[in-house]
């Protein structure tokens, strides 16, 4: 066990630095801006100077593009990207495909796909879900024909977040429909500016840009297959258990947050501090110090307690914590915040009432997307409980 | 404060971590079954047991070597209290901790004033002590942390830390299953310190015994949601398990969630507590609340999830369900410790408010929204 600050010297302070001047030049106010403006979760900009330093595949050796980080390095330029409020969304799906081509792709295709990835010229969103699926991602529709010269696939993809910004969709596609319905997938990179794909956007009251993506008999070279043929539940089941964190916190050197959604509750803590700060310099309606009323403090105390207990919360107890922490935390501070939260003059309260709202926006999705919290109420009731499973018709 | 500070997030516990749980863990599995927490139950305490706990070395971990103690670490307690709790074991021991504890520390580097301890007769460190924490007094009198059974109390009244032999007889009226007691003022009493030495131990006493309460909630959730699998798992209603529905799958669920998210919170105050004291003085108190609000509410659910049996006076819950709650109210309720937390918030906020007006070039730099605090 083990919580003291890390002490960086020698070159792990210098890389230190060289984060801390990366990200306040490259992910400043302008580059949040933009964010809040396009709700993209991408900035060219930023994406490509990350990946001349290697930094978007950064723990790949220095030979795939990557700067091949340690793991302490790796935690820092994490902790980087953290601070700057940026949500890297398709730098996420990008690392995620990027390591599915890492293991799976076909050589012809796998060292440009990776080098690609590493320098920023290659993004991948996600085209997981359906518009009848939702979280089954099993019950896909989307389905592909080998015409004996390429793939032809036709469906919709739903929530592929940052396709607009990508090259690739790493979609699961069904490639046999006569057996059951985990065995007939194949997972293919769909090239998004193939004839007969169209992208539409599709926005949320979180803020962001996603998307639906049609395909009508979208043409797919067989080199963009990633992994066997009716093999895609297995390389999905690789990538999904990445993104539900069920491999995080395994090595106890203590330099992974204790859950993949972590930053969640690290958000909910940093709109308690900044309602902390709000309250010092505001009045309650007798005239008194915001801060010094018994009322706020029993209120705010309630939300900072979930945000230190989803700060700790591990793997996927820590998906489902930090998510509905985040939801519920944020809404007492906008209760507590009243109509401040809608301010939009140039003042801090205005401020810290923005970072409330909009935090609050955002929160609802996080319960949501990457498998909604239910689908990890049942991994814990049944993985870890030993609860008996139900038998479902489906 | 700094949310994105690097600090390790190293929950893992070491060798001797795992093996002085395993040792409580074995002991009260043998030691303490549920019939002997129910025989206990009308004054919550087994002699045998905490004899038994003696022999284990429990009753003097946590005072300093010079002592004669093993001065155990609160990481080390926490992971002690969480066994306990998790046997509803009917002994005082995190009273006897908090109080040692803080009498420990007062003896070690204030040896003045022995006669105090000598007046009342001395000390013996394997008898239970109690502690009184809050400063209220009822007409019942002050409330003692392990007073039912205590043979002396470390009592903070007002801004003195006195040490208390309770009156004859002695009061035997202890709260809920929870040996805890109101012992009237005429106790015989001996002021150990005063001023700002007895209320910083007074303020080291009360969040240490918090902390470990709060482990104690948490090993009793885990104690609760342990049988309550096993008894939903072995339930049937029209052919399927009860525990197969989503309806009791899914509380249970966001019980093992909280159950793991309070543990985590409780081990990270403990470290911090132990290892830098005062640079999160809000974690302890929120680990109680939160330990608190789990143990109210997955209490609450297991006993619903059990149905008709799980209110009976013979279930395993239904005793854990009644201990959580006169715990908590022995702490003295929840409101104090939320306040705590925010009090935590301002010391962080206010040192760092004087950090960065001591930076470089910003000695005599005032603000007018950076209101001082109190």
């Amino acid at each position: 066990m083990h919580f003291g600050e890390i002490e960086l010297e020698g070159p792990y302070a210098e890389f230190a630095q060289q984060v801390e001047a990366f990200f306040a030049e490259h992910a400043g106010p302008s580059a949040l801006a933009q964010e809040e403006r396009t709700g993209d979760g991408f900035d060219e900009a930023l994406h490509l100077a990350m990946g001349e330093r290697g930094w978007l595949m950064d723990t790949w050796p220095r030979a795939d593009g990557g700067a091949g980080l340690d793991r302490l390095q790796h935690r820092v330029l994490t902790l980087g990207q953290e601070r700057t409020g940026l949500p890297f969304t398709t730098l996420g799906t990008t690392q995620l495909a990027a390591e599915a081509v890492r293991r799976y792709a076909q050589d012809d295709v796998r060292a440009h796909l990776m080098r690609g990835a590493a320098t920023g010229a290659v993004r991948f969103c996600l085209g997981y879900t359906e518009p009848e699926g939702g979280s089954d991602v099993a019950a896909v529709r989307t389905h592909a024909e080998y015409d004996g010269a390429a793939w032809v696939v036709s469906g919709s993809k739903l929530f592929t977040t940052g396709a607009h910004n990508c090259q690739y969709a790493f979609s699961v596609v069904r490639t046999n429909a006569d057996v059951p319905k985990h065995e007939g997938l194949t997972m293919l990179l769909v090239p998004l500016s193939a004839p007969g794909l169209e992208i539409r956007p599709l926005r949320t009251f979180g803020g962001e840009r996603t998307n639906i993506v049609y395909l009508d008999r979208v043409e797919v070279p067989d080199q963009l297959r990633i992994g066997p043929l009716n093999g895609g539940w297995a390389v999905l089941h690789d990538r999904l258990d990445a993104e539900h964190s069920l491999a995080a916190g395994q090595a106890d050197d203590g330099l992974e947050s204790p859950s993949r959604r972590t930053p969640y509750a690290t958000l909910l803590a940093r709109c308690v501090d900044a309602v902390h700060e709000w309250a010092w310099a505001s009045e309650d309606e007798g005239g008194g110090l915001l801060a010094e009323s018994l009322d706020f403090r029993l209120q705010l105390g309630l939300v900072a307690v979930e945000a230190e207990a989803a700060l700790s919360a591990p793997g996927h107890h820590g998906r489902v914590k930090a998510s509905e922490a985040l939801i519920e935390g944020s809404a007492r501070l906008l209760e507590l915040m009243g109509p401040t939260a809608f301010r939009s003059d140039n003042t801090s309260a205005a401020a810290t009432g923005h970072l409330i709202e909009t935090t609050h926006r955002y929160a609802q999705g996080t319960a949501i997307y990457g498998g909604t919290t239910e689908v990890f109420r049942n991994i814990i009731a049944y993985q870890d409980l030993g609860l008996p499973r139900p038998a479902y018709p489906g | 404060m700094d949310r994105h500070v690097l600090r390790r997030q190293d929950y893992s516990l070491s060798s001797e971590q795992e093996q002085l749980r395993t040792a409580f863990r074995e002991f009260l599995s043998s030691r303490c079954s549920i019939d002997l927490v129910r025989t206990a139950e009308p004054i919550g305490f087994d002699a045998g047991l905490w004899a038994g706990l003696t022999g284990l070395g429990a009753s003097r971990m946590a005072l300093p070597e010079a002592l004669g103690g093993d001065d155990a670490g609160l990481v080390d307690l926490v992971l002690v209290a969480e066994e306990l709790g998790r046997a509803a074991a009917p002994v005082c021991w995190v009273d006897h901790v908090a109080a040692s504890r803080a009498l420990g520390a007062h003896l070690t580097h204030v040896p003045a004033n022995p006669d105090a301890v000598q007046s009342l007769g001395g000390l013996d460190w394997d008898v239970p002590l109690g502690v009184g924490l809050l400063s209220q007094s009822s007409p019942q009198g002050r409330l003692i942390a392990g007073g039912a059974v205590a043979g002396r109390a470390l009592v903070f009244v007002d801004d003195a830390l006195e040490l208390w032999r309770p009156g004859r007889p002695v009061p035997a009226s202890n709260v809920g299953p929870v040996p805890a007691a109101w012992w009237a003022a005429s106790a015989q009493r001996g002021v150990l310190a005063t001023g700002g030495v007895a209320r910083a131990l007074h303020r080291q006493a009360r969040t240490e015994w918090k902390l470990l309460t709060a482990a104690t909630l948490l090993g009793m959730v885990a104690a609760c949601l342990d049988d309550t699998v096993a008894f939903v798992s072995n339930r049937y209603t029209r052919g399927v398990a009860v525990g197969s529905l989503q309806a009791i799958s899914h509380p249970l669920a966001d019980i093992a969630v909280a159950l793991a998210s309070g543990l985590s919170l409780a081990r990270r105050a403990a470290w911090m507590l132990e290892h830098e004291p005062g640079e999160r003085p809000d974690l302890a108190p929120a680990a109680f609340v939160f330990a608190a609000r789990t143990a109210l509410r997955a209490t609450e659910f297991c006993v619903h999830a059990q149905g008709g049996l799980g209110f009976t006076t013979e279930s395993a819950v239904g005793a854990y369900f009644l201990r959580a709650r006169a715990l908590i109210a022995v702490g003295g309720g929840l409101r104090t410790d939320v306040l705590d937390v925010v009090a935590g918030l301002d010391e962080v906020r206010q040192r760092a408010i004087l950090s960065r007006n001591r930076g470089p070039g910003n000695q005599n730099r005032t603000s007018g929204d950076e209101r001082a605090f109190r």
